[in-house]
């Protein structure tokens, strides 16, 4: 059938089969799981809508747009794109922005809106001259000015206010036509002889005009709480962002970050920044008041208008006194529980009592009366999630696999209901994501633990926290590998995780105590590796409860430290306060193939039997096998001569282990790190095999068939690859070359890789190809000199 | 020889050695059109044996150097040896049903005469089309997810900037691709210029 050919090459093109299979016109359903095949035909769908929806083929050359004739492009972004382009009519110089084909969904309107925004003249801000469409694209034209963007210069504060100011009374000019920018930020700030604003009001007239849905989701950095909620805006929305941006250049940096724009943009309704003089004291006291002020979570603490903002900038730059003050502890307490509904019985009893103090119209006491209404109206519900949320906090470390397994789908059930709120999708994603932790399916507590942040209507520093410490689990295994730039990047994710977590604030001290350990390791690298293992000592909360979990934590850091010894008998102390400690194990099977550095077969047989050990007490834990196959990479070191020399022991417990690992697939048929590990140990197998002179045939089938399911379902890393490269040359199969191929065009400087081609050239009689591979691996790692010069040596000569 | 590189290059270097690695993975990828094509001039059965069989035949009777360029020398050029490989099929079917037969060469066709055909051009886009959008989903899954709830389930509020960049690597991809089956530069700047009509 054409059809299910056509649908074997996208599936070759997506790399979820093989060529060979491919070319051998199996049917789809033998080669592809249900889910994979409805995705390939989705995919054909998309290709033909997207076909009639259009596709810009070739590269656009600047040329004519209508009347204009463009020069160059000037930058892109929120759905269109800006060229510096020539008025021939009026001989100047114009900016134009094109937006993208195929969303103008109401032309007139598009024109009109901007027709009222043309209207708009200001010495500081950017005049638009024409708007319409052009051969159905959208544009309008506005004054070019040329110049930086504020958020490309750094400018002095003193300097920096002024220009706010102005900013200011421009705005304010446009708010008395009732225009709102929406969309203010430093880059829209455009410094030429004069500061100018650029972009007003676009944000909603292109929404309006363009698209059905007003769906445009820029950068939420200086986004308004009321903007992100998507309610109704006013100048005060404004005076928010303009109160961002003064934040940001006395601070240096955005009052919220986030890893995503979801994760900002949460955070702009929920948390309180550090105040800036928390960051440099050094900075003007009015100056925070001013800022804080104009950022203030609801509009109407916030200034009233662009020009009371204005003049405060002007009061504080000429030494006057300002007109705002700051917040008083009954509005901060207030605001603190209107973001945190779960906060504790006490603060809540207390700002009663503030506000039986303050009784007339106090709004502490209005907002608790609102939230307790609101937690009323879903109380069953609410109690089901507490309830289950309850239990896996206190008790998931002894629940089976099975009730973790009925916990996360009534939670799942729970979440299916569109009407439940952020508060209570936060905690049962939150849930969720322990019952996934304690499952030891990894990927899938990340992924909840991420909407769990998103969600982010909740005590959320828990649930960086434990992101924070899968992605720190992630980091030890990469220190392994010796692969620095990935350490680096895991360790900022982690310190960005754990600061995050610490501004939302914690429920537990003990978790602010440990997140703060954790992050002068982050910030402050090796000197201070001591220091913070004198701290967990200190941790004396966390030490009550966890004890073993500290311990193991001072394991870590003596293995990032390279003291492989005493990493180990760390974890061994961990592992007698609990003796299901898997992470424990886990990090001894490290330590152990650290220290041997994949040389000592001693050690390695040591750090195998850790990691089996794990896998006995958990064959669930997605961190074994991941462990497990670096183990099994670090014997893959002794190369294919060095491999076939494998004695009986070794080759026993490799043999154990392909076992475990096969029970392990069987359990968790679609889990990535279980699919590599086991066709990783299948390798070591049939090297054990050919040593023992046997057929190592079966061994390699068996690793071919794990690690094309493991390409299957991860494209995007070269190990599979390699692996399955190294796995077919046990049988001759000459696609190895190709597979490692792959691999190289994935991790292009792999040392490994090289080397392992040249074997795979120099099986398959290219003995150029095998010389050449060698020579570069030599280049990249010169301990493998000696070795592979000898291997070039004994190459046949010229065919 | 020119010093353009291509995939199709490689597999007439191949072809010349005797190898067939290359063409078989060429053809693999290519066929699909073809089949269609030729399932559609009523031999469903037999499709996917003379789709094989016209990737032989171009390489064999060494046509590519007559095609016009102008028209996108590799498209046209297969749809012409299809149409081929398809009439000489039927006629060794009526040859065989008279009791003999015949094999003609492809030395007589004039391979740059024939006529487009709209349709198996249309199909042809579509194809490529569906294979960019396969190396997209590979390569990077998170605009292939934004292009698909945006187009397929008219999802609002996804970042304008992932559907940008995907739809621009999907254009990429596309001239990539269009360049792997050429022979010269101006091959691909003319292929490139004959299927721009398809995208409005």
């Amino acid at each position: 059938m054409p059809d299910t050919d056509r649908l074997l090459v996208l599936a070759l093109e997506r790399g979820w089969i093989t060529p060979e299979q491919a070319r051998s016109r199996p049917s789809l359903d033998s080669v592809l799981t249900p889910d994979q095949i409805a995705q390939l035909r989705a995919g054909r769908l998309l290709a033909s809508k997207m076909l009639e929806a259009g596709l810009k083929l070739a590269e656009e050359p600047p040329g004519k747009f209508g009347r204009y004739t463009l020069i160059r492009e000037l930058g892109r972004g929120g759905g269109g794109c800006v060229y510096l382009a020539r008025d021939p009519e009026l001989g100047r110089e114009i900016a134009i922005k094109i937006l993208d084909r195929g969303v103008a969904a109401q032309p007139e309107r598009f024109r009109r809106e901007m027709g009222i925004l043309a209207a708009l003249r200001h010495p500081n801000i950017v005049t638009i001259f024409d708007a319409g469409a052009e051969d159905g694209r959208p544009y309008y034209a506005m004054e070019y000015a040329g110049g930086r963007s504020l958020a490309e210069a750094k400018l002095p504060l003193a300097e920096a206010v002024q220009v706010l100011e102005q900013v200011a009374l421009a705005c304010h000019a446009a708010h008395e036509k009732s225009i709102v920018h929406r969309d203010l930020k430093p880059a829209n700030v455009l410094l030429a002889d004069r500061p100018l604003v650029a972009d007003f009001g676009i944000a909603k007239t292109a929404d309006a005009g363009l698209t059905e849905t007003g769906q445009t989701l820029g950068t939420p950095h200086y986004m308004s709480p009321e903007q992100a909620a998507g309610r109704e805006v006013d100048a005060r929305s404004d005076v928010f962002s303009m109160g961002t941006m003064l934040y940001e250049m006395m601070t240096g940096r955005k009052p919220f970050t986030g890893a995503s724009v979801f994760d900002v943009a949460a955070q702009v309704g929920r948390v309180d920044p550090p105040s800036p003089r928390s960051i440099d004291p050094r900075l003007p006291r009015d100056l925070e008041i001013v800022a804080l002020k104009a950022m203030a979570k609801r509009p109407e603490r916030r200034y009233a208008s662009a020009r009371a903002f204005a003049d405060d900038l002007r009061a504080w730059k000429e030494g006057r006194p300002i007109a705002a003050r700051p917040p008083s502890l009954r509005e901060r307490i207030a605001s603190r529980i209107r973001r945190h509904p779960r906060i504790s019985a006490a603060v809540a009893i207390a700002v009663a009592l503030i506000a039986v103090a303050s009784i007339f119209g106090s709004s502490g006491w209005r907002e608790r009366r609102r939230f307790e209404e609101a937690q009323a109206a879903i109380l069953p519900e609410v109690a089901r999630v507490k309830d289950w949320q309850v239990n896996l906090y206190k008790r998931a470390r002894e629940m089976s696999y099975t009730e973790l397994e009925t916990a996360v789908t009534n939670l799942g059930r729970v979440l299916a209901r569109p009407d439940l709120s952020p508060v209570l999708r936060h905690q049962a994603h939150s849930a969720a994501a322990r019952a996934y932790l304690h499952m030891g399916r990894m990927a899938e507590a990340r992924a909840e633990l991420d909407r769990a942040i998103e969600a982010g209507a909740g005590p959320i520093g828990e649930d960086y926290f434990e992101r924070s410490r899968l992605t720190w689990e992630e980091l030890l295994r990469e220190a392994h590998q010796k692969n620095e730039a990935e350490s680096q990047r895991l360790l900022r994710k982690v310190e960005k995780d754990l600061d995050a977590g610490l501004s939302a604030g914690f429920l537990d001290d003990w978790y602010r105590d440990f997140a703060k350990a954790f992050l002068r390791l982050a910030r402050d690298k090796q000197k201070a590796v001591e220091a913070t293992l004198a701290e967990t000592d200190r941790l004396s909360k966390f030490q009550e409860k966890r004890p073993e979990e500290v311990i193991k934590f001072r394991g870590d850091l003596y293995l990032l430290m390279k003291k492989h010894d005493e990493a180990a008998a760390q974890y061994q102390s961990a592992i007698a306060v609990r003796e299901c400690y898997v992470q424990a194990w886990n990090g001894l099977a490290l330590s152990h193939a650290l220290k041997g550095r994949g040389e000592s077969a001693e050690q390695l047989q040591e750090a195998f039997r850790a990691t089996s050990k794990a896998l006995e007490i958990n064959p669930k834990y997605e961190g074994s096998y991941f462990v497990f196959a670096l183990l099994c990479w670090d014997s893959l070191k002794a190369g294919p001569r060095g491999l076939r020399k494998m004695e009986a022991p070794a080759f026993k417990l490799v043999e154990e282990a392909v076992q475990k690992l096969r029970t392990g697939s069987q359990l968790r048929p679609d889990s990535l790190p279980i699919l590599q590990a086991h066709g990783t140990a299948c390798i070591l197998w049939g090297f054990g095999l050919l040593a023992q002179r046997k057929d190592p045939t079966p061994a390699a089938e068996e690793a071919v068939k794990q690690l094309t399911a493991a390409i299957g379902r991860d494209q995007g890393r070269f190990e599979p690859w390699f692996a399955r490269g190294v796995a077919r040359m046990l049988t001759g199969n000459r696609e190895a070359v190709a597979d490692l191929a792959e691999a190289d065009r994935r991790a292009p400087e792999n040392a490994w890789v090289q080397k392992w081609t040249g074997f795979a050239k120099a099986l398959a009689g290219d003995s150029a190809g095998a010389e050449a591979a060698w020579k570069r691996a030599i280049a990249l790692d010169p301990n493998f000199r000696e070795e592979l010069e000898a291997e070039i040596a004994q190459l046949p000569k010229k065919k | 020889m020119s010093d353009f590189q291509s995939t199709l290059w490689t597999v007439i270097r191949g072809a010349d050695r005797g190898e067939e690695t290359a063409l078989r993975e060429f053809a693999l990828k290519y066929r699909g059109p073809i089949v269609s094509y030729i399932a559609r001039r009523g031999l469903p059965n037999d499709a996917e044996d003379l789709a094989q069989e016209v990737f032989l035949r171009l390489l064999q009777d060494r046509v590519l150097a007559k095609a016009d360029p102008s028209r996108g020398r590799f498209r046209s050029l297969l749809l012409a040896v299809t149409r081929h490989v398809i009439s000489h099929h039927r006629e060794r079917e009526g040859a065989q049903k008279r009791g003999g037969g015949n094999v003609r060469s492809l030395e007589n066709v004039d391979v740059s005469s024939q006529e487009p055909d709209e349709s198996f051009d249309r199909e042809w886009v579509g194809h490529l089309v569906e294979l960019s959008l396969a190396r997209l989903a590979r390569e990077h899954p998170n605009y292939h997810e934004a292009l698909q709830k945006s187009v397929l389930e008219g999802a609002s509020g996804i970042d304008h900037n992932l559907i940008h960049r995907g739809k621009k690597k999907v254009a990429d991809y596309l001239r990539e691709q269009i360049q792997e089956y050429s022979l010269s530069r101006e091959d691909y700047e003319a292929e490139l210029q004959y299927l721009a009509r398809f995208f409005p």
